[in-house]
C-alpha cells in the first residue's frame, strides 16, 4: 500500500474537492452492498487516501489524508475541527478558565443545516441508535426509515441553495483536515487576483498549515506522492504557490500531481485594466504554481456546453462544474488507487493497468519531460463494441477540460487512459476488461499507458442533477445511481497556446507600462518576473523541437 | 467575526468626506479594540455561524477575527498587526493612540484649521517625544547573567493583560526560564528555539515547561519501547526508506527479473545506511545499559523500522525540520546528513526518552539533558480555543523577555509614561514651536493620555479624577501610573509594571505616520464633473 496525502487549497479547489470525496466515499459505501456486483471487491484500495485512526472515545474512524485550506467562514455550518472527533465546545462564558475578568460574547448569526445536512445527522442518530438497541426488527425499521427520505427534494434543494463547499459534503474529515486562513474572510476580503494573495500565509500560520501535512506523511509507511488540488482563480493562487513550494521543499523526493481549477468566468473583464490584471494574474499564478510541482494538470474550461451531449451542466453553478472536474480527477487518479497486490496477479478481471504517481509523472512527462498536460473525459465513457467488431475507437469521445484546444497530432506526446464502468454495446453490461483494453490498443507512442477497470462512478446522492440528456438517450441503460467515464491525460502540443500565452503575459506584462504597475503592485521586482519567466519557458520549451527552440533564442 | 464596519463607496467622496470617513473608521475601531486594553480589559468570545468559537483578549488576535472592508480600517489594522510582527506587543494601544490622534484633529479641522498644520505639528511632537523617550526609559544591564528580576516583571505585566493572574504568574516562570534557557551570549535569540506544543486535555489544564523536548510523533513499531533511559540521540536526515528511483518506473522494466534486480538493489541501500546507524549503536552501547534513539527528518520505511527494533533501538521518522536543530541544542551532538558521518560525537544524549499516547495522538518527551539551550513549552487545555489564547499569551510573555534583552531597557507602565509625555510637551517643547503647529503638538499630547484613560475607564474608575490625579503627580515631579484598584496615583517602579522599550518606540513611531496618512488625504477626482456650474 502506498499512501497519497491529498492537499486542497481555495474556495473552488476545495468545491471539487468536495465531490471528490463524496464520490471516494459513495464506492466505500457501496462496498457492502450485495446487489451491485462490481462494487464490492472492486480492486481499489481505499487505504491510500484514507487513514484508520481513533478518537479518544476509542471509536475507529476512516477519514482522508487531506490538507484544506480556505477563507474564514467558508465552512458554512460545518465545524472546522469536523464533528467526528469533538464534542462541541460549550459557549458556556462561565466555563472560561483563562481569563476571571470581564466578557462579551458575540455571536454570529447561526448558518443553518440545509436537508442534506439534516439527513446525513439524521442517518447517524439513527445508526447510532440502531447500535445501542441492535436487534435486526429495529434494524429494518431504521434502515426502510432512512429509504423513506425524499432523495428528489433534497437534491432540488442543494440545486437551489448550495453556497459553501460544506454543504453538500457528506464525508467525515479528521479535525487537522480543514485550516482556516487567519485574515482571509469569504466574500469580505479582497481576494480577487494573485496581488490579494501574497505573503497571506506566513509566520505561524504557515507552520500550522505545513504541519498538518506531517502529521498525515509522518504516518505514511510509503507515501507514494502528494496529490494537490488548487484554485488558481483568485488569492488562492499566491496561497498556493507559498504552500507549494514549501511542501516541495519538504518532501523534495516525493513526487507532486497538481491539478489547478478556476469556474468558468461570470463575466468577461470590464476594462482594458481589468483584462490586463486577469492575464498578468494568469501567468504569474500557472508559472509560479508549476515551478513547485512535478506534474501540472489544469481544468479551465469557460464553458461546459460543449463538454458532452449526454451532459448538461450550468456554468454559473460551481455546484455543476465542480462535479464534472472532480469526476474526471477522480478517473484520472484511479490507476494510483488499485491494489498493486491484484495488478500483479494473473486475473486482471478487476483491475488494470496499475501504477503509482511516480509511474504517471513518469510516463506524462515522456522523454522530452514535459510537465503540463492536456486533460480529457468522455463522460459517460465510449461503448465498448464485441469482440467482432474491433476496429478502435474514435479518440473524438473524449473532449478537452481546457479551453480553447486545439487537437494536434502529436507523435512524441504521452497519454495515460483511464476508463472506468465501460459498458459493452451489445449487452449493455459491463464490458469485460479484456474488451476494453483491445479498443484502446496501445498506439505508436513511446510512452503510452491504459488503465480500466469494470468499476464505474458511484454517483452520490449530493452529486448535481447533469444526466438529463442521457437520461432521455435509449443508448444507455442506467440508473444513474452509477456512471461510466473515461479519461485521457495527454502531454501533446496541444497545451501549447495555453502554455504561451502565459508567457507573452511576461514577455511584454499587459502591452503597456500598465502591467508592470500590476506586478509592482503586487509586490514583484524586475528580477521576480523574469525567474518566472524563466520558468514558464523551460516549461514550453519541451513541447518544441530543436529548430523551434533555435529560433527563439536568436531573437 | 460579529463586528463589521461600513464600506462607503470611495469613489465619490470628496475631501471633506474623505476625512471624515478616515476619521469615522479610526474611531470605529478603537470603539473595537477600546475595551482590550490593560488588565482590566475584557476577553471576547467570538462564536462563529457553524459554532466555532475563538477567545481573543489580545488587539492582534481581535483584528484577525474582524471582517473589515472598509480601506482605511484595513490600512490602520494592517499597521496595528505589522506593529504585533515587529515587537510582538502593543497592538491595542497602536489602534487607540491612531484613533485618539484622528479624534483631536478632527477637533482642530472642525475650527478651521488646515490638515497639513497639524500633521507637522504631530512630526514635532513625535519626534519630541521618542527623544523624551530616550531619557524616561530605565536602563536595565543584562550581560552574563542577566537580572531575572526585572525579566519577570516585564512578562508579568504584559501576560497579566492576557490571562488571570494565577495563571500569568505561572507562565512568568515559564517564559523567562524558556528564554533564559535558549539564550546564548552575543547571538540574537532565536524564539523558535522554544517549541510550544499543546495537548488538548478535559480536566488536566496545566501548563509547564519542559527541558527538553516534546515531539508530537511516536515511534511506529509496536516493539519499539516505550520508555528508555540513558539515550544516545541520534538527530538525522537520511532517507531510511525505499524510494523508487526514476528509471525502474514500474512498468518499464523489459522483464520481471531486471526490475526485481533493481528493487533488490534499491533496498540493499536502504538497509546498508541502517545497518551504519546499528553499527553506530553497538559501537556506543554494548555492554552499557545505554540506549540508543533515532530521530530523523526524512521517512523509515517498515523494514528499516523492523531492523532497528530487532536491535533495541527506538526510531522517529518525519520529525520537525525545526527539531533537527532543536534537538541538537537540547541534547548535543549534531545533526547528520549522510551516514558517513555517523561517529560517536554526532550523538546527543537525553537520560529519559518516553512515549505518552491520547487517542490516536503520540507524543515523545525527550527530557532529562544535560545543558539544554533548546526547551519546550506544553500547554494543556480542555478546547481548542483555550489552547490558542494561551499559546498567544505564551507568545507575547516569550517576546517581552526577548524585548527586555535585546532593549536592555524598559518604560514605566500603567500610564505613566504617557502622562510624563504629555507633560513634557506641553510645558517644554510646546513653546518652542512656532505658529499654528504647537497645536499639531498640542493634539497630539491630548491623544497619548487615551491609553490612562482607558486604562481607567476599563476599571471602572473615573476618568477624569484618575487622570488629574496623575497630572498633580507629574506636576509635583513624581512619576505616578494608574493604580487600576483604586484610581489613585501609584509607583509603577515599585509595583513592578514595566512595559517594552521596543514596543513603546514602535507605538509613538507608527502611530503619528498613519494618523498623517489618512489627514493628508487628497481629494478624489470625480469623472462626469458638471463645467456649468459656475
Ligand atoms: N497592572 C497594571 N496596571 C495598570 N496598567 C497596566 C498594568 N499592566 C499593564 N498595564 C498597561 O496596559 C497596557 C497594555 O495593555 P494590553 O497589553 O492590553 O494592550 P497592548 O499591549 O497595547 O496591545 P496587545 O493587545 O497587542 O497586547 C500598557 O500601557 C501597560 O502599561
Ligand atoms: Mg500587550
Amino acid at each position: 500500500m502506498k499512501e497519497i496525502i491529498s492537499i486542497q487549497v481555495g474556495g473552488y479547489a476545495n468545491f471539487v474537492g468536495s465531490h471528490f470525496w463524496n464520490l471516494q466515499d459513495e464506492v466505500l459505501g457501496r462496498k457492502d452492498d450485495e446487489e451491485s456486483s462490481c462494487f464490492p471487491d472492486n480492486g481499489i484500495n481505499f487505504d491510500v487516501l484514507y487513514r484508520v485512526g481513533e478518537t479518544r472515545q476509542g471509536l475507529e474512524t476512516y477519514t482522508p489524508r487531506l490538507v484544506a485550506i480556505d477563507a474564514r467562514g467558508s465552512l458554512g455550518a460545518v465545524k472546522v475541527a469536523g464533528s467526528l472527533y469533538d464534542n462541541p465546545s460549550s459557549t458556556d462564558t462561565t466555563l472560561l478558565f483563562s481569563w476571571k475578568g470581564k466578557l462579551s460574547k458575540h455571536v454570529s448569526e447561526p448558518e443553518i443545516k440545509n436537508e442534506f445536512l439534516q439527513s446525513l445527522e439524521q442517518e447517524e442518530l439513527d445508526w447510532v441508535t440502531s447500535q445501542q438497541t441492535s436487534t435486526s426488527r429495529d434494524l429494518k425499521e431504521k434502515s426502510s426509515s432512512v429509504e423513506s427520505r425524499d432523495e428528489h427534494k433534497i437534491l432540488q434543494n442543494l440545486e437551489d441553495t448550495v453556497q459553501y463547499w460544506t454543504d453538500y459534503s457528506k464525508v467525515h474529515f479528521h479535525p487537522l483536515s480543514l485550516f482556516e486562513l487567519d485574515g482571509v474572510w469569504h466574500g469580505t476580503t479582497p481576494f480577487d487576483d494573485y496581488g490579494n494573495g501574497r505573503d497571506i500565509l506566513s509566520g505561524y500560520m504557515k507552520d500550522d498549515a505545513l504541519d498538518r501535512v506531517r502529521f498525515f506523511v509522518e504516518e505514511a509507511d510509503h507515501m507514494q506522492g502528494l496529490q494537490v488540488l488548487v484554485d488558481d482563480s483568485n488569492g488562492f493562487a499566491a496561497v498556493s504557490d507559498e504552500f507549494l513550494e514549501a511542501v516541495h521543499d519538504e518532501y523534495d523526493k516525493s513526487p507532486i500531481l497538481l491539478f489547478t481549477a478556476h469556474p468558468p468566468p461570470l463575466r468577461s473583464p470590464a476594462t482594458l485594466f481589468e483584462s490586463v490584471v486577469r492575464r498578468i494574474h494568469d501567468a504569474v499564478s500557472f508559472s509560479a504554481i508549476v515551478s513547485s510541482s512535478s506534474s501540472v494538470i489544469p481544468f479551465s474550461l469557460s464553458s461546459f456546453a460543449k463538454l458532452s451531449r449526454y451532459l448538461q451542466v450550468n456554468d454559473a453553478k460551481n455546484f455543476h462544474t465542480s462535479a464534472v472536474y472532480a469526476s474526471a480527477m477522480s478517473c484520472m487518479t484511479l490507476p494510483l488507487r488499485m491494489d498493486l497486490s491484484e495488478a500483479h496477479s494473473v486475473a486482471i478481471d478487476k483491475v488494470c493497468g496499475a501504477m503509482d504517481m511516480g509511474d504517471l509523472i513518469y510516463v506524462l512527462s515522456g522523454r522530452l519531460g514535459r510537465r503540463v498536460s492536456a486533460s480529457e473525459i468522455a463522460m459517460p465513457a465510449p461503448l465498448i463494441p464485441g469482440i467482432e467488431r474491433t476496429e478502435p475507437l474514435d479518440s473524438s469521445w473524449f473532449e478537452s477540460l481546457i479551453q480553447d484546444i486545439i487537437k494536434t497530432d502529436d507523435q512524441v506526446a504521452s497519454e495515460a487512459v483511464v476508463v472506468q464502468g465501460a459498458l459493452s454495446a451489445d449487452s449493455k453490461l459491463p464490458a469485460p476488461i479484456h474488451d476494453v483494453v483491445n479498443c484502446f490498443p496501445r498506439k505508436d507512442k513511446q510512452f503510452f499507458q491504459l488503465s480500466a477497470s469494470p468499476c464505474p462512478l458511484a454517483v452520490p446522492l449530493p452529486f448535481p442533477d447533469i444526466f438529463g440528456p442521457a437520461k432521455q438517450s435509449k443508448a444507455w441503460i442506467s440508473d444513474f445511481t452509477s456512471i461510466s467515464v473515461a479519461t485521457k491525460l495527454s502531454t501533446s502540443i496541444s497545451v501549447l497556446p495555453y502554455l504561451e500565452e502565459r508567457v507573452l503575459s511576461f514577455q511584454n506584462p499587459g502591452g503597456s507600462s500598465l502591467g508592470w504597475q500590476v506586478l509592482e503592485g503586487w509586490g514583484l521586482q524586475k528580477d521576480d518576473v523574469k525567474e518566472l519567466c524563466e520558468e514558464m519557458s523551460n516549461v514550453v520549451s519541451a513541447y518544441r523541437d530543436k529548430s523551434w527552440d533555435s529560433a527563439s533564442d536568436s531573437e | 467575526m460579529a463586528i463589521r464596519l461600513l464600506n462607503p463607496n470611495a469613489e465619490t467622496l470628496n475631501k471633506m468626506a474623505a476625512l471624515s470617513m478616515n476619521i469615522n473608521a479610526a474611531k470605529g475601531l478603537q470603539e473595537v479594540l477600546k475595551t482590550n486594553l490593560g488588565p482590566k480589559g475584557t476577553i471576547k468570545m467570538l462564536v462563529g455561524g457553524a459554532g466555532d468559537i475563538r477567545l481573543t483578549k489580545d488587539g492582534n488576535t481581535l483584528l484577525k477575527e474582524m471582517q473589515i472592508q472598509n480601506p482605511t480600517a484595513i490600512m490602520i489594522a494592517r499597521t496595528a498587526v505589522a506593529q504585533d510582527d515587529i515587537s510582538g506587543d502593543g497592538t491595542t494601544s497602536t489602534v487607540l493612540f491612531i484613533g485618539e490622534l484622528m479624534k483631536q484633529a478632527e477637533r482642530y479641522i472642525a475650527e478651521g484649521m488646515h490638515p497639513r498644520v497639524l500633521v507637522d505639528g504631530f512630526e514635532i511632537a513625535k519626534r519630541a517625544t521618542l527623544e523624551f523617550l530616550e531619557k524616561f526609559k530605565t536602563p536595565v544591564v543584562m550581560g552574563d547573567s542577566p537580572d531575572k528580576e526585572i525579566l519577570k516583571m516585564v512578562a508579568r505585566t504584559t501576560l497579566r493583560t492576557k490571562v488571570y493572574e494565577a495563571l500569568a504568574d505561572r507562565l512568568t516562570d515559564i517564559v523567562v526560564n524558556a528564554v533564559l534557557c535558549i539564550r546564548k551570549q552575543s547571538e540574537p535569540i532565536d524564539l523558535f528555539m522554544v517549541e510550544i506544543m499543546h495537548m488538548k486535555h478535559k480536566f488536566d489544564t496545566d501548563t509547564r515547561l519542559v527541558e527538553g523536548l516534546v515531539l508530537d510523533h511516536g515511534a511506529r513499531h509496536p516493539d519499539m519501547k516505550k520508555r528508555v533511559e540513558n539515550c544516545h540521540i541520534l538527530t538525522c536526515n537520511v532517507s531510511l526508506e525505499y524510494e523508487k528511483s526514476e528509471i525502474n518506473a514500474g512498468f518499464f522494466y523489459s522483464n520481471a527479473e531486471q526490475r526485481e534486480q533493481m528493487v533488490a538493489a534499491e533496498r540493499r541501500s536502504v538497509d546498508e545506511r541502517v545497518q551504519k546507524i546499528i553499527d553506530l549503536k553497538k559501537k556506543v552501547c554494548e555492554g552499557t545499559n545505554d540506549n540508543f534513539v533515532v530521530i530523523n527528518q526524512k521517512g523509515i520505511d517498515p523494514i528499516s523500522l523492523d531492523l532497528l527494533a530487532r536491535e533495541g533501538i527506538v526510531g522517529l521518522r518525519r520529525a520537525k525540520r525545526r527539531n533537527m536543530e532543536r534537538l541538537v541544542l537540547a541534547c548535543g551532538g549534531e545533526a547528520v546528513n549522510s551516514v558517513e558521518d555517523l561517529t560517536p560525537d554526532v550523538l546527543g544524549w537525553a537520560g529519559l526518552v518516553y512515549e505518552h499516547v491520547l487517542g490516536e495522538e503520540k507524543y515523545t518527551f525527550v527530557e532529562e539533558v544535560k545543558n539544554p539551550h533548546s526547551c519546550t513549552i506544553l500547554i494543556k487545555g480542555p478546547n481548542d480555543h483555550t489552547i490558542a489564547q494561551i499559546k498567544d499569551a505564551v507568545r507575547d510573555g516569550l517576546r517581552a523577555v526577548k524585548n527586555t534583552l535585546e532593549d536592555e531597557s524598559v518604560v514605566l507602565g500603567a500610564g505613566a509614561f504617557e502622562v510624563a509625555a504629555r507633560q513634557h510637551l506641553v510645558n517644554e517643547v510646546k513653546k518652542t514651536v512656532k505658529g499654528r503647529a504647537q497645536l499639531g503638538v498640542e493634539a497630539f499630547a491630548d491623544a497619548l493620555l487615551v491609553i490612562p484613560k482607558t486604562l481607567a475607564e476599563n476599571s471602572g474608575l473615573d476618568t477624569q479624577d484618575a487622570i488629574i490625579a496623575l497630572q498633580r503627580e507629574h506636576d509635583n515631579g513624581v512619576i505616578a501610573g494608574l493604580n487600576h484598584h483604586t484610581g489613585e496615583p501609584m509607583d509603577p517602579q515599585m509595583e513592578g509594571i514595566f512595559d517594552n522599550y521596543s514596543v513603546k518606540r514602535q507605538i509613538i513611531n507608527s502611530g503619528p505616520i498613519i494618523a498623517s496618512q489618512l489627514l493628508l488625504v487628497d481629494e478624489v477626482i470625480r469623472a462626469g464633473r458638471n463645467m456649468r456650474k459656475s
